[in-house]
This record gives C-alpha cells, sequence and structure tokens, in this order.
C-alpha cells in the first residue's frame, strides 16, 4: 500500500541531503548526564561550550545557538527531539558543523522581525525552572550580552538604573523584558517625547523615565 | 329788546291771550373794540394775579365800553364770563396767544428776578448761601403755581374749548410749566436751574454726611424739577455722579482700615439711607438707580478684599450678623459665586489645620464642633441655600481625602472611645455624637479602610466585653448600613451573628458534654475547670497572625480535643483554631493566708505561665519558655504583669509572682515564684495584660490596613479582567478609565498598572499588536 509512487523521509534519512541523524543523536548523548538523558541542561551545555570554545557568560552566540535549535520547551535545557530537529534544519554534522556555524551566529545578521524573536527566547531561556520572573543582576548581564552591539541608546542607563534600584524591582517579568525592547527602540535618549501617563509601557519603564529624567533637570539647575 | 304785546279784551268773555315773539330789527352786534377792551379787563387781571394785588380793573363807566380812569373791584365770574364770551365770539385763538404772551412776560420777570438775586447776593457754591437761594425758589414756586392756578380758573373756558379743539395745543397749565421751565433753564446761561441743583445736591449730600436739612423744601424743588420735566435731565444725573464719586472714595478709604464688619454695617447703612431719602423727597423712579450706585460704587469694587480680608475672621468667630450683612449685600450684587469659593477655601483650611498637625489630640471633636459651627453659621447667616451646603460638602471631602489614611483612623478610635465609655454622658448624648460622627464618615473616600479598623475594635470590644451597650453598637452599624449598603457592614453584622451563635454553641456543648459518658461533667469537675467558647468565622474577624505553638497544660488540652470532636462531627468539614492570644481566664487563686478563695481575671497566656507554678517551685525565664512555648518578648510582658504591678496601700498588691532580681527590668537571670506575701482586698481581681500597647497597636492596625490594601488590589483585578471579558479587546486609556469608574475606592493609577502587568504575567490577558492596547486571554 505504502509502495509505489513517491518516497517520503521520515527521519531526515536519504530524499535531498543525506542527513546522519545517527552522529546527531551520538552528540547529543555526549552532553547528557545520568541525571536526565533525555535532554542537555546546564552542565551539558557548559561542556558543549567548551568543545566550542565560547564562553556562555559574555557571548551571545551561545544563545543564539540555541534560538536556532529551537530550545524552547524548557528553560536551560534543550530536548532530544528539538536538538535532532535543529540540527537537520541546520545542517549540522558533528562537532565540526557546529564549529562551522558560529560565525553566522552573530545578531548582526538577523533582521527586526527575527532579532525580536530572538531576544524573547533570551529571556525564556535564562529562566530557572517555573519561575516566570529573572533577577535584575541576571538580567541585567543579559541585556549587556544581547544588546551591546545592537546599538541600543537606553542599554547603559537602563542597566545603570537596575543596579541602582532597590528590593521593589528585584525581579524582572518577560513583559518588562520585552517592553524594554521596543521602548529603547522608539524613544530617544532623552526621553522628551515619552508618554508618562497616556501610555501603556509597564510601571519599571515608567520609573526608569522618571530617573533618567530626574538627575537630568538638576543638572539643568 | 324784547317787547311783549298782550291783548286783553276790557269784556267779559272769554279770550285767548297770544304771545307773539318778534326777531330784533337790528342784529345786535358786539362793540368794535370789543375785544380789546375785554382782554385789557383781563390783563389787568392776570397781571394782579401775578403781583398778588386784589384783582382791579379799570372801569368801563364811558358810554361807548371804553375804559375810564377809576379802577374798581372786578369778580372772578365776571372775568370767566368774559372769557366765555371771547370764546363763543370765536376770538379764542387770538386770546390765547394773548395770554401766553403774558405768561411769558411774567415768568420772565420771576426768574430774572433770581438771577439777578444770584448776581448781587453773590451765591457761590458754599452751601449755605445756596440754601438762601433754594428758599427764594421755593417760595416763588409756591407764588407761580398759586397764580398760574387762579389764571387757570379764569381761562377755564378757553382751555376747554379752544384748546381742546386744536390739537396742537397745550393746555394754559402745561404752558405755564413748559415756559417756566423755558426760562428756568435759559435765563443768564441757566445760572438758576444750575444753582439750584447744585444747591439741592449740596443740600442732600450734607444730609448723608449727618446734618439735618428742610425735607420738605428738597421735596418741594425736587417736585418743581420733577413736573417742569428736568428732574431726570437736569438733576438726576449729575446727583447720582456726584453720588457716585462720593461713595467711591468712601469705599476707597474705609477699606484702607481694612475693618471689614464696620464696613458692612456702614454700606447697610447707606442703603438704609437712600431708601430714606427717597421715602422722604427724591422721586421713586430715583430709587434703583440709587441704590445701583451704592451697590457699584461702595461696595462692589471691594468684595474682592471683603473676602479676602474679612471673611474667614468672621466664620472663625462664628459673626451671624456681620456674614448675614455679607450674604445679603453680596447676592444683590450677583457675586454669591465669590463668596461659595471664599467658603470653601475657609473649610478646606480648617479642615487642613486640624488633620495636619503632627502632633494633636481630639482632632474628631475638634472636627465635630467645627461642623457643627458651620451649620449655624449656614442657618443663620447664609439662609441655607443649597450651593453653599455643597460647596462645604465638597471642600470636606477634598481636604479630609488629602489625608490618606489617618481620618478614617481618627474617626475609628473616636467612635471606639466613645463606645466604650460609660462614665459622664448618657445613651441618648452618645447616639447623636455618633450621629454628627457619621456626617464626618460620609465624606470619607476610603471608606473601606474604615470598615477594616472598625472590625479590629470591635473584636477586642466584643471579646473582652468592652461596649457599654449592644444597643449603641447596633445603632452604629445601622447607621452605617443606611450609608453604605447592606454589603458594607456585612461583614460587621457577621461578627454580631457569630456572638450570639456561640452562646447557643456554648450551652449545646454543655449539653451535650454533661449528657455523654465520660463527658465534661467528668471533666468539669476533675480538672477544676469550665470553658465558655466563643466560635467566630474566619472571614467577618479581623485576621490574625498565626498563633504560636503553645504547650497547654493537659486540662486545657483534653478540653480542646474534646470540643474538637464535637464540632467536628457536628458541622463537617470545619476546621477548628484556637486563638489563645485572645481568650481570657478566671483563675482560683488560694494561698494557706487566705481566709477564701481569691480569683484572678486575666489572659489565658497569663494564666499558662501561672499553671506553670502549681507544683510549687520557683522557676526561671528559661523553663517557663520551654514549658508553656510562648515568646520570649511576650512571656517577659506577662511576667512583668504578674510580678511588677501595682501595690496600693488600701487595697493590697496585683504581685502574684516574685521576681529575684531588684529593679524593673526582666532579666533572663531572674527566678520567679508565687508570692507568699500575696493580700488584696477584693475576692475578684483584675490583672491587665500591659504588653506594650503601643506597638501591639500599631501593629494591629498595620495588619488591618494591610488587609484593607489587598482586598483593594483583588477589586481592581476582578474589576479589570471583568471589563476585559466583555471587551475582548481595549486601548490603556480606555482600561483604566472603566476601571477607576467601577471602583469604590478612589485607586492609584500605578496601582493599577502593577495590576494589570500582573494579570499578564499570570496571562489572564496580553498586549496587543499595536502599542497601548490589551486583548482578553480566555
Amino acid at each position: 500500500m505504502w509502495g509505489s509512487g513517491k518516497k517520503k523521509s521520515k527521519s531526515g534519512g536519504g530524499g535531498k541531503s543525506s542527513f546522519d541523524s545517527a552522529s546527531c543523536t551520538a552528540l547529543f548523548n555526549k552532553y547528557t548526564t545520568e541525571d536526565d538523558p533525555f535532554a542537555i541542561s546546564m552542565e551539558g551545555i557548559g561542556d558543549l561550550c567548551d568543545d566550542l570554545d565560547l564562553d556562555p557568560t559574555v557571548d551571545v552566540r551561545v544563545l543564539v545557538l540555541f534560538f536556532k535549535l529551537g530550545a524552547t520547551a524548557k528553560p536551560g535545557e534543550i530536548s532530544q527531539g528539538e536538538w535532532n530537529r535543529g540540527c537537520e534544519a541546520l545542517s549540522l554534522e558533528g562537532i565540526e558543523g557546529f564549529k562551522k556555524l558560529i560565525p553566522s551566529l552573530d545578531t548582526g545578521f538577523m533582521d527586526h522581525d527575527e532579532f525580536r524573536k530572538f531576544y524573547k527566547f533570551v529571556f525564556q531561556f535564562s529562566r530557572e525552572g517555573t519561575n516566570k520572573t529573572i533577577e535584575k543582576d541576571m538580567v541585567v548581564a543579559l541585556l549587556q550580552m544581547v544588546l551591546c552591539d545592537r546599538n541600543n541608546a537606553h542599554l547603559n542607563s537602563f542597566c545603570e538604573f537596575l543596579n541602582k534600584s532597590g528590593e521593589e524591582n528585584e525581579r524582572i517579568s518577560l513583559d518588562a523584558w520585552q517592553s524594554f525592547l521596543a521602548f529603547s527602540l522608539e524613544t530617544s535618549e532623552g526621553c522628551e517625547e515619552y508618554d508618562m501617563d497616556g501610555g501603556a509601557w509597564p510601571v519599571l519603564i515608567d520609573e526608569y523615565v522618571s530617573w533618567k529624567r530626574g538627575p537630568a533637570d538638576t543638572k539643568k539647575k | 329788546m324784547l317787547r311783549n304785546k298782550t291783548n286783553k279784551s276790557g269784556s267779559d268773555g272769554k279770550k285767548v291771550l297770544k304771545l307773539k315773539i318778534k326777531p330784533f330789527k337790528k342784529i345786535p352786534t358786539l362793540p368794535s373794540n370789543y375785544e380789546d377792551v375785554t382782554w385789557e379787563k383781563l390783563s389787568d387781571a392776570v397781571d394782579a394775579i401775578f403781583n398778588k394785588a386784589p384783582l382791579l380793573v379799570k372801569t368801563t363807566n364811558r358810554p361807548n365800553g371804553q375804559l375810564g380812569d377809576g379802577q374798581e373791584q372786578v369778580s372772578r365770574e365776571e372775568l370767566y364770563r368774559s372769557v366765555e364770551d371771547l370764546c363763543v365770539h370765536k376770538m379764542g385763538a387770538k386770546l390765547y396767544s394773548r395770554l401766553k404772551d403774558k405768561l411769558e412776560h411774567h415768568t420772565s420777570l420771576i426768574i430774572q428776578r433770581l438771577a439777578s438775586q444770584i448776581r448781587t447776593n453773590n451765591i457761590g457754591d458754599d452751601l449755605p448761601s445756596l440754601s438762601n437761594l433754594l428758599e427764594s425758589v421755593g417760595a416763588v414756586w409756591t407764588d407761580f403755581n398759586s397764580a398760574l392756578s387762579s389764571v387757570r380758573s379764569i381761562f377755564l373756558y378757553l382751555d376747554r374749548s379752544y384748546v381742546i379743539q386744536n390739537a396742537g395745543c397745550m393746555s394754559i397749565w402745561d404752558s405755564g410749566l413748559h415756559i417756566y421751565r423755558e426760562h428756568f433753564t435759559t435765563v443768564n446761561e441757566g445760572v438758576v436751574s444750575e444753582k439750584v441743583v447744585q444747591g439741592l445736591i449740596m443740600t442732600i449730600e450734607s444730609e448723608s454726611g449727618g446734618m439735618a436739612i428742610n425735607r420738605d423744601l428738597v421735596k418741594q424743588l425736587l417736585k418743581m424739577l420733577l413736573s417742569t420735566g428736568i428732574y431726570r435731565t437736569k438733576f438726576e444725573s449729575l446727583f447720582l455722579a456726584s453720588a457716585s464719586a462720593s461713595f467711591k472714595t468712601e469705599g476707597l478709604s474705609m477699606m484702607a482700615d481694612l475693618n471689614v464688619p464696620f464696613f458692612l454695617q456702614h454700606v447697610q447703612r447707606r442703603l438704609q439711607q437712600s431708601h430714606d431719602m427717597v421715602h422722604a423727597y427724591l422721586d421713586a423712579t430715583t430709587k434703583g438707580p440709587l441704590v445701583a450706585v451704592i451697590e457699584d460704587n461702595l461696595f462692589n469694587p471691594h468684595t474682592g478684599m471683603v473676602l479676602k480680608n474679612g471673611f474667614n475672621l468672621l466664620m472663625g468667630e462664628e459673626r451671624v450678623e456681620s456674614l448675614g450683612m455679607l450674604y445679603k449685600l453680596m447676592e444683590r450684587v450677583g457675586k454669591l459665586q465669590d463668596v461659595k469659593e471664599a467658603l470653601g477655601e475657609y473649610v478646606k483650611g480648617k479642615v487642613e489645620e486640624l488633620l495636619g498637625g503632627s502632633d494633636s489630640k481630639d482632632e474628631v471633636d475638634k472636627l465635630l464642633n467645627f461642623q457643627s459651627s458651620l451649620k449655624l453659621v449656614h442657618q443663620k447667616a447664609f439662609d441655607g441655600i443649597e450651593i453653599f451646603k455643597y460647596a462645604v460638602k465638597d471642600a470636606f471631602e477634598e481636604s479630609m481625602n488629602n489625608h490618606g489614611n489617618k481620618p478614617p483612623m481618627l474617626l475609628c478610635k473616636f467612635v471606639d472611645a466613645k463606645l466604650k465609655q460609660s462614665k459622664g454622658i448618657t445613651e441618648a448624648q452618645v447616639e447623636k455624637v455618633l450621629n454628627e460622627t457619621m456626617s464626618l464618615f460620609r465624606h470619607l473616600s476610603n471608606k473601606d479602610v474604615f470598615e477594616g479598623l472598625y472590625r479590629k475594635d470591635l473584636s477586642k470590644r466584643l471579646l473582652f466585653r468592652k461596649s457599654t451597650s449592644m444597643d449603641l453598637e447596633k445603632f452604629f452599624i445601622s447607621e452605617l448600613k443606611n450609608d453604605c449598603g447592606a454589603g458594607y457592614t456585612s461583614k460587621i453584622e457577621g461578627m454580631f451573628k457569630d456572638m450570639n451563635m456561640s452562646e447557643e454553641i456554648t450551652s449545646q456543648y454543655e449539653t451535650y458534654a454533661k449528657d455523654t459518658k465520660g463527658g465534661a461533667a467528668d471533666f468539669s469537675a476533675a480538672s477544676n475547670t469550665k470553658m465558655e467558647l466563643w466560635v467566630l468565622t474566619a472571614g467577618y474577624w479581623p485576621s490574625d497572625e498565626q498563633p504560636h505553638k503553645l504547650s497547654l497544660p493537659p486540662s486545657l488540652v483534653a478540653h480542646q480535643e474534646r470540643f474538637e470532636a464535637y464540632y467536628a462531627n457536628k458541622y463537617q468539614g470545619r476546621r477548628v483554631e484556637w486563638k489563645h492570644n485572645l481568650s481570657t481566664c478566671q483563675v482560683e487563686f488560694n494561698l494557706p493566708s487566705f481566709k477564701s478563695k481569691k480569683t484572678l481575671e486575666i489572659s489565658e497566656l497569663q494564666a499558662l505561665v501561672l499553671l506553670c507554678f502549681n507544683d510549687g517551685h520557683p522557676k526561671k525565664m528559661n523553663e517557663l519558655l520551654e514549658t508553656t512555648g510562648i515568646q520570649r518578648e511576650e512571656l517577659a510582658a506577662i511576667l512583668q504583669s504578674l510580678a511588677m504591678g501595682k501595690v496600693s496601700k488600701d487595697k493590697g498588691t496585683t504581685r502574684v509572682l516574685t521576681k529575684s532580681s531588684k529593679g524593673k527590668e526582666i532579666l533572663d537571670s531572674d527566678e520567679f515564684a508565687v508570692n507568699a506575701s500575696f493580700t488584696h482586698k477584693l475576692a475578684r481581681i483584675k490583672i491587665p495584660n500591659i504588653s506594650s500597647k503601643k506597638a501591639e497597636d500599631e501593629k494591629e492596625e498595620a495588619k488591618a490596613l494591610e488587609s484593607v490594601n489587598r482586598d483593594r488590589m483583588h477589586q481592581i483585578d476582578a474589576a479589570c479582567i471583568r471589563i476585559m471579558k466583555s471587551r475582548k479587546t481595549m486601548k490603556h486609556q480606555d482600561l483604566m478609565g472603566e476601571i477607576m469608574s467601577q471602583l469604590k475606592f478612589k485607586a492609584n493609577a500605578q496601582d493599577i498598572k502593577r495590576r494589570i502587568e500582573s494579570l499578564i504575567e499570570r496571562e489572564y490577558m496580553e498586549r496587543g499588536e499595536e502599542r497601548g492596547s490589551y486583548n482578553y486571554l480566555a
């Protein structure tokens, strides 16, 4: 019944390009641990980064990699299925394939839409367990990593603001994270046109703008 | 010359009398000079009238009717008849014009005389000389009137025939006045009228200055001006102008002194004076303009100053009379709006003062006094006008709600004190005060804060039996219910219900315990403890922190467990939690030295500590901590109350325990023992738990407020979800507006924003594609 006619490739083998799913899985298993053989978690990711000679704490390309692999299910890990699908989509064969891919992981190559999706991914991926928010120190580090090459007018002052603010902004939500990107792209450095009362920006952004305007006003005086 | 012929017959017999009337052979004619002669007579008569001389005319004793040299008295009737004759013979027109000329002549003389009087007497601008002039004019006018009247009566037929038949003709009287006016106003460039008017104005003004004047003369002269038709143009306008100027300066100089009540009285007086003037001599039509002049020049320019400088003072001192004057005057000039604003500002300022002070006492008493003072003034001075009532209400609301949670806190404490007060006040008086307090309550925008705090205080009153009267409690609740609806008082009423239910439950439990085998009867006898239960529904009563795990003595534990079993059986699915910190105990205290047992009324925690000493040994802090499980701070306070209580010479001591160290402090190393030398006059002794009351109060208050705040956040969430559910998509501004309008309290925009973000996080809604919009997530 399934005989003649078109041949359908099921697991990516045969057909257009010859993709070696076996070696892909083998590579996957290299980074899993005994605790969880079905996903690569933080430890494994660390090992992978070592093999690729990338420092995950400062190099944004690590995140771009996992973004492109599609590790969206749970934060901080990638499942076997995601890995396999991702490797196939990117035609990655073995660790060499990964190494070759590295140059293309620069965020500069992303257009606006893709970057937005990546930016969201960064937050979601960096959460801890079931938490919906991230500690502000971590947020500052992530922002620096992700936005430093994107010519963002507010990056530095916003990070300064977060560092200076107290417990009320200890944890940052996804909504605030995402709004920051949109805000920083729309608003000039001096925040003159920012509409505090009418705009629907999160309270965190309101506070940032007041803070930003505040010292500026006192300087004028 | 008629002759009648009669025909008489000499004989007897019947003869008819015939009358024959024959016309004249020659038609009688008037003498040729009849008109002139008659006129001479009339002319002389007019002269005589004006000269106030007897009516003598030249005699007509010449046969041809010409006038002779002598003079004889002539009657008015004859003169009248002469006029009639002339008119009948169609000589009216000439007669009329001649008469007019005559009047002109005499009037001119009269006025000329006045003019020369002015000249010769050098009548200047001073009042005395002008007064003389006025008197002369008065006399002149009187004479003129009577002369004209006489003339008119003589020439009456002319008035009734010729004048009436000719449309453009003025009556003799009117002609006279007209002529008088002409001369009065034009002779010597009108110096007469000018001086007269000047004199009148000066005279009137001198009266307002306080001098006595000849009112009748003034009245008469003003009437003269009226009848000659020059009152309005020559007099009134000048008079009003002069009055304007003088009132203007008067107003300025008075206000320079800034004595507002005095000023108000003065204005009132001026108005009264003007009323007087009109009554006495001014024409009624001048009244309106004169009053307007006073209002516009004396009062109106200064209303701002009056309100700014005097209003608050007058209100503060409850000067009802002055305020009443102020109100009426302002009403006249249509500036009630300004008064309303000033009133609002005053109320706001006062309330700010009362509430804003950092170290104040009796704020509520002062506010209540203020409120009743306002009411009084409003009633008496402001006529109870509606718009002022609203202005006061708005001002109260605005200023009271500027102080966050302070007003509801103060009101709550006040009501609490009143419901606990037993001495020096009757129930009816308390009711009255509570009623007045409700008026203040109505201004609050954060009524939910009041409710939370009220329940905290109520729970203490109910559980520690501090209310003086249940009726008063119920009264106040019903007031709240009437004002805010049943939903507002539902939890409060729940608390009362619980108290009632608890009585039932206690008695039911006792019955049960007695009846069941091995029941509480045994317990009661064995362990010497009896239970009175209050079962409180958690949702109604103020939330308490989780009580610390206490170690109860076995007797109490047994009771607890027994009741828990009974209750769980009776009401399936309910969970019971014991609140030891709210319970009180009556403990029997017996020493060998006592004649009879004493009863101590203490809190449960105090009792727990005391029971530890039943074994007779002294105990240290640590032992007590371990045995009871009470927190250190709390325990220290309890020990203070038991060991460091009052000692009075006549009553005795409340020191049930003795402390080893001498000072006031409770030291960790202290050892405590039962005070063997305890004595007290009474058999029933209350030992209050003097744990730092203030700190505890503040803690409880904070909790109540927190609870209210939590509630508010829930309300915002609920409103937001409700709105989003029905609209599916909304713009930010619209959503904010809708939420605010649905909430019963004034919500902070930032708070609402935070709740929206929280809802986004919990995925009840999301940000829309378009910036500034939200979508509902089902």
